[in-house]
């Protein structure tokens, strides 16, 4: 009631000020002006005159500010203004936001100056102890109670705005520290049989995740970290269930989703520590935040980015129908090659068997049948031409000696013969009497030579005679030797010629004894005894 | 040769495309090819039934341990009501 009716008094004087304001202060400020009932002398003020002072101050000095601050003490009178104060963690403001000016905000951004389309339904519905605002206004001083307050003109959720630019300058903090460098970016594994799946257990996320996933990839164990994925819970809970699953290790990749919703629904996925816990992620981390036109700092440090929560089950696993496909295409190729392969040994078999064939031997005394016809074709042809040649030839000889020995030739040959003969017989008897004469030389000296030779003889004979004549072997038996030989008739020299009990021969000058060996004794000097 | 048993899926589609690169290749005596044909057949075999019993096991994480994720909860209940996904 209080604050209604300071309001109520502040507006009132307000617009009772009007330019009497100016008339006022010239008074208080001009010395020899009226004195007001209780005016101090000059360089004193009253309060009135302080509190005017400072309110023209305030006033010419913040004639139009945006504040931004949470909304605290709302009070909605019946008179339609509204009361309230913007608060942040160390200072209070007190606003005012009279009727009067409460509809201006509805079809344009005071903030912007986009004009809307549709008018936007009053800030007033967004007004709510709690809520950030943005406030728009002068700032001015209510006397009666002596504070100094905004009195608004625009308000506006201070939301969209400003989180806008907090997400810039965060984007442009993390993008410094590298963050998003694509460099960092890991692959994520293909068709994962293990996944940790960080959202809310709730949302739809999970709903259209999980419904797209049916139908793609092989079977995975999906484990689910049920995690807020808006207010104040949310930030330490996708922190620690990042931690958690990384910690675990069990894994392949981790899947961080939440549906759509306004930015400050999404928030907390643009929250420093989110992002962070992201970053330091060691598996690899799949986001898909909100709407395709969401990007939030968790999006974008993650390794890959997904659209939608359906889209990451997209990119997490290939459709099932698909790689049914691939392995149907692979079983084709693998009968067609092995139909091939098989075709081909089947043909090498052929050839072989066929090679086998033409080199078996029956194969081969039919092909040496052939050959042997062949030759003997060849050789009955060849005595054939052989014979015809040699028939030819002796035709051919015989025709020639016929042409040669003709009555006319053999004519001409004895004529020549008559010449010839006529010319060799002076030749020839000239020969005869030359050879006669030197014959009859030689006959003389023949005849000479051969009486000479016979008168030598005949002394040499004679010499010979006598010398035979001394050498008589039985001429010294007259003196007493005797010749000894054995039974046979050979003439003894040895007593090795004998052994004991032989018969020998002994001849002396006047006849022959027959005696026997006794005794055979070689003498030294190798003669030996007779007996 | 004696036929491997690939434990997952990609590692026997992976042979099996290697068997039927080597098949095609056909430098093999073809003893071994029809034992790489076999064995191809029966990664073929396996990768099927894999995908014939593809179901996602679903757990969750909670205290410690996963247990069987049963509730499915659909959108709009509850807290996450802002939630909204096409």
């Amino acid at each position: 009631m209080t604050r209604q009716c300071g309001g109520m008094a502040a507006r009132e004087m307000r617009e009772m000020d009007g330019g009497g304001g100016t008339a006022e202060e010239k008074k208080t400020q001009s010395p020899g002006g009226d004195a007001s009932p209780g005016m101090e002398p000059e360089g004193i003020l009253s309060v009135r005159a302080l509190t005017e002072r400072l309110r023209r101050t305030l006033e010419t000095r913040y004639p139009f500010v945006w504040v931004r601050g949470e909304v605290s003490n709302l009070s909605r009178p019946a008179s339609g203004h509204v009361y309230f104060s913007l608060k942040d963690a160390e200072a209070q403001l007190q606003c005012v936001w009279f009727r009067s000016r409460q509809r201006e905000t509805r079809n344009f951004d005071p903030l912007t100056g986009e004009v809307f389309d549709a008018p936007r339904p009053s800030p007033l519905a967004a007004l709510a102890n709690g809520r950030e605002l943005l406030c728009a206004g002068r700032v001015s001083v209510y006397a009666p109670r002596g504070q100094y307050q905004l009195v608004v003109e625009f308000v506006q959720p201070a939301g969209a705005g400003l989180l806008a630019q907090a997400f810039e300058e965060r984007k442009r903090q993390l993008a410094q520290a590298g963050y998003f460098a694509p460099g960092r970016k890991r692959k994520l594994p293909w068709n994962p049989r293990r996944v940790a799946l960080l959202t809310s257990p709730g949302g739809a996320a999970i709903h259209d995740f999980l419904e797209l996933a049916q139908a793609r990839g092989c079977a995975a164990e999906i484990r689910l970290f049920p995690v807020s994925v808006q207010g104040e819970r949310a930030v330490p809970e996708i922190v620690a269930a990042l931690e958690e699953s990384n910690a675990q290790g069990w894994a392949e990749v981790i899947v961080l989703i939440r549906g759509g919703g306004s930015l400050e629904d999404l928030w907390a996925f643009n929250e420093l520590p989110v992002a962070e816990a992201v970053f330091r992620s060691r598996l690899p981390v799949l986001a898909g935040i909100g709407h395709e036109v969401d990007v939030s700092l968790a999006d974008l440090t993650a390794d890959q980015r997904a659209a939608t929560p359906s889209h990451a089950a997209q990119l997490l696993w290939p459709l099932r129908a698909e790689l049914r496909q691939g392995l149907d295409d692979l079983e084709m190729a693998l009968g067609r090659a092995m139909a091939l392969r098989l075709e081909r040994a089947a043909h090498a078999l052929d050839t072989l068997a066929r090679g086998l064939a033409w080199a078996s031997p029956v194969r081969r005394l039919e092909r040496l049948g052939e050959r042997l016809s062949v030759l003997d074709a060849a050789l009955a042809g060849g005595t054939r031409r052989w014979w015809e040649e040699k028939a030819r030839l002796l035709e051919e000889l015989e025709r020639r000696r016929r042409s040669a020995f003709t009555r006319e030739t053999l004519r001409g040959g004895e004529l020549r013969l008559d010449m010839l003969a006529r010319a060799l017989s002076p030749l020839v008897s000239r020969r005869i009497t030359t050879a006669a004469a030197a014959l009859s030389a030689l006959e003389g000296r023949l005849g000479r030579a051969a009486a000479d030779m016979l008168g030598a003889r005949a002394v040499a004979l004679e010499r010979l005679e006598l010398t035979l004549a001394a050498r008589d072997p039985l001429e010294p038996l007259e003196r007493g030797y005797a010749l000894l030989s054995r039974e046979d008739g050979a003439l003894a020299r040895s007593v090795a010629d004998f052994a004991p009990g032989d018969r020998l021969r002994a001849r002396l000058g006047d006849g022959v004894l027959t005696a026997r060996v006794e005794a055979a004794r070689a003498s030294r000097a190798g003669r030996g005894n007779r007996e | 040769m004696k036929t491997r048993k690939p434990a997952r899926f990609e590692d026997a589609m992976a042979r099996l495309q290697e068997i039927v690169t080597a098949l095609e290749d056909g430098q093999q005596p073809l003893d071994k090819g029809i034992a790489l044909y076999k064995e191809g057949a029966a990664c073929a075999r396996f990768c099927r039934e894999q995908l014939e019993k593809a179901r996602h096991e679903i757990s969750v994480w909670q205290e410690g341990e996963a247990v069987p994720f049963t509730d499915r909860p659909c959108a709009g209940s509850g807290t996450h009501a802002g939630e909204e996904d096409a």
